[in-house]
């Protein structure tokens, strides 16, 4: 396993943003799947090494990342894309991607050049790679951001919201992107979309409220859900989450009555589900 | 096909000089291109061009203290930019995952301001072989009247970077520079203290405007005065990021009393 985490602990004051997490990741992708707050960056912010937990044990790599020695050895095979990643704006696409490969210790010019011209063209960025990044659309700066996570071919790939502001076709592109790189290592990323999910993750963590609800496959949380997902034509009071398709009849996700017409559960029917009434609250679609 | 620059995962020890160096090169160019030096430059380079042969003081002021004026006003101002970049983009989060940490990082601002010191020697050699072939000088400055420019630059610019790390926020690079233009008002008003200003005007103009000779001190005290300001700031600089500080404060000390005992010896 390339990620071991087991009772990760973090607090900011008096807040409790990470209560025990524990879970695992191997070679592949896998998602954390949460609603905003869940404590998705923080864990990714740990498994990144940018941030200390203050309780639990965590092994990335094989590595302690708590020792000096540990955290540098993850560091040289870490690809970490920030939420925010934080751009100079007055690089190049280039430059940034060359200042960042420099900091990943390619001290020799040639070949980091080389690398940082990979990259750059796997994220599909070679036609703008002397541009400056003020004059990037946000897709293309989100790719950028990736494009620096692939320098040295990293074995961990740690991404936070990856898809985050790009449209369809972008993230079209982008989980072909993914979905190659889990081949032949571990892709951690978060989100909070589904359909990412369904599309690119082998494995997934649902977190909420700083804990684990759910470690498993995609095919196992959904599931969860089987028999507890139907349409009807109207709105169903028994229903935790209910909405009106485009077809006119209503799908419904919760507790089914008897007799009800069952349908095959989705993704995020199940995250639905799992969520409970913070899903009410925020999935409610009003009639 | 192209080849992937696996960066080294087998030794556990970090590769702080070679990253520094490379960076600092990166980071070089960075100041030295930086909009703000570039005006810095020009302008510098407009002193330079603008000397005519009938002004004997203006050709030994021009690469001697102009480069201090011109270039290093505003090296200092692009090297705490540069070395501000990171934060003001909050690209911290970015980069503290990188193998190179903050000190590494560090380290090569420091090394990166040998950049504008390079070209400042450069553009002043360039300037003193074209005056001496112009025949513009009545009076030759020496090594040491020259080497003031360069090292002034060096001392800007590192002193742009300390003040980035230390309370990298707006407005307090402007305010040290006040400072230090206020000092330099004091000792340069101050007959006998010119020698321990940032920067000194050998030359004496006489009423007419011709050469009225060297006012007094030592121009080699007063370089190795700057020197052991740069070390200063480099050192306060590393101190930032520096796990154990003991090494580093006793150097600081060193230095301290270096650049006491240099500006002492530099006086009349």
């Amino acid at each position: 396993m390339s990620i071991l985490a087991e009772g990760i602990v973090k607090t900011y004051g008096r807040s409790r943003v990470l209560d025990g997490v524990t879970f695992a990741a191997g070679r592949g992708v896998t998602g954390l799947l949460g609603p905003n707050g869940a404590g998705k960056t923080t864990l990714l912010r740990i498994v990144a090494t940018v941030l200390a937990p203050d309780d639990g044990q965590l092994e990335l790599l094989g590595q302690d990342p708590g020792t000096a020695t540990g955290r540098l050895s993850v560091r040289r095979r870490l690809g970490y894309m920030p939420q925010e990643p934080g751009f100079h704006r007055l690089f190049t696409a280039f430059e940034f991607v060359d200042y960042v490969a420099v900091l990943k210790e390619m001290t020799d010019r040639r070949s980091r050049h080389d690398e940082v011209r990979r990259v750059l063209d796997l994220a599909g960025l070679s036609d703008v790679s002397g541009k400056r990044i003020r004059t990037l659309s946000g897709g293309m700066r989100r790719r950028l951001a990736l494009a620096q996570a692939l320098i040295g071919d990293p074995a961990l790939v740690v991404l936070d919201e990856p898809t985050a502001g790009l449209d369809p076709e972008q993230r079209m592109r982008f989980r072909d992107l993914v979905s190659r790189l889990g081949e032949n290592r571990t892709v951690v990323l978060s989100t909070h979309q589904t359909e990412d999910v369904a599309a690119l993750c082998e494995q997934v963590v649902v977190v909420d409220h700083g804990r684990v609800l759910f470690s498993g496959t995609v095919r196992e949380l959904v599931g969860t859900a089987v028999g507890r997902t139907w349409t009807s034509d109207e709105r169903d009071a028994a229903a935790s989450v209910s909405w009106r398709l485009g077809t006119g009849r209503f799908h419904h996700v919760g507790a089914a009555p008897m007799g009800v017409e069952l349908v095959d559960p989705t993704l995020e029917d199940a995250y639905l589900l799992m969520l409970g009434d913070r899903a009410r609250e925020g999935a409610q679609v009003p009639a | 096909m192209t080849t992937v620059a696996v960066a080294p995962a087998l030794s556990v020890e970090p590769r702080r000089w070679p990253v520094a160096v490379a960076l600092g090169r990166t980071e070089a160019w960075h100041i030295v291109r930086h909009p703000v030096a570039l005006v810095g430059l020009a302008l510098g380079a407009l002193v330079l061009v603008s000397v005519g042969n009938d002004s004997p003081v203006e050709a030994f002021d021009a690469p001697t203290t102009g480069p201090t004026w011109f270039v290093g006003v505003f090296m200092f101002f692009a090297a705490n930019l540069v070395a501000t970049r990171d934060r003001r983009a909050n690209a911290d989060e970015l980069l503290a995952a990188a193998p190179a940490d903050r000190l590494t990082r560090t380290l090569a601002t420091v090394v990166a301001a040998l950049g504008p010191a390079l070209v400042t020697a450069v553009a002043v050699v360039v300037a003193v072989g074209t005056y001496e072939l112009l025949g513009f000088f009545e009076v030759r400055p020496g090594f040491w009247h020259l080497a003031q420019g360069p090292v002034s630059v060096l001392g800007g610019a590192l002193l742009g970077i300390m003040v980035g790390r230390w309370a990298p926020f707006p407005g307090v690079a402007l305010l040290v520079m006040v400072a230090m233009v206020v000092w330099n008002n004091v000792t340069t008003g101050t007959a006998g203290w010119e020698p321990v200003g940032t920067f000194t005007a050998w030359g004496v103009y006489t009423d007419d405007g011709s050469w009225g000779g060297f006012i007094p001190g030592s121009p080699m005290w007063h370089v190795v005065y700057l020197a052991a300001l740069c070390g200063m700031a480099a050192v306060g600089t590393l101190l930032r990021d520096v796990p154990k500080r003991l090494p580093l404060l006793t150097a600081g000390a060193l230095l301290t009393v270096s650049a006491v005992l240099a500006g002492w010896a530099s006086l009349p």
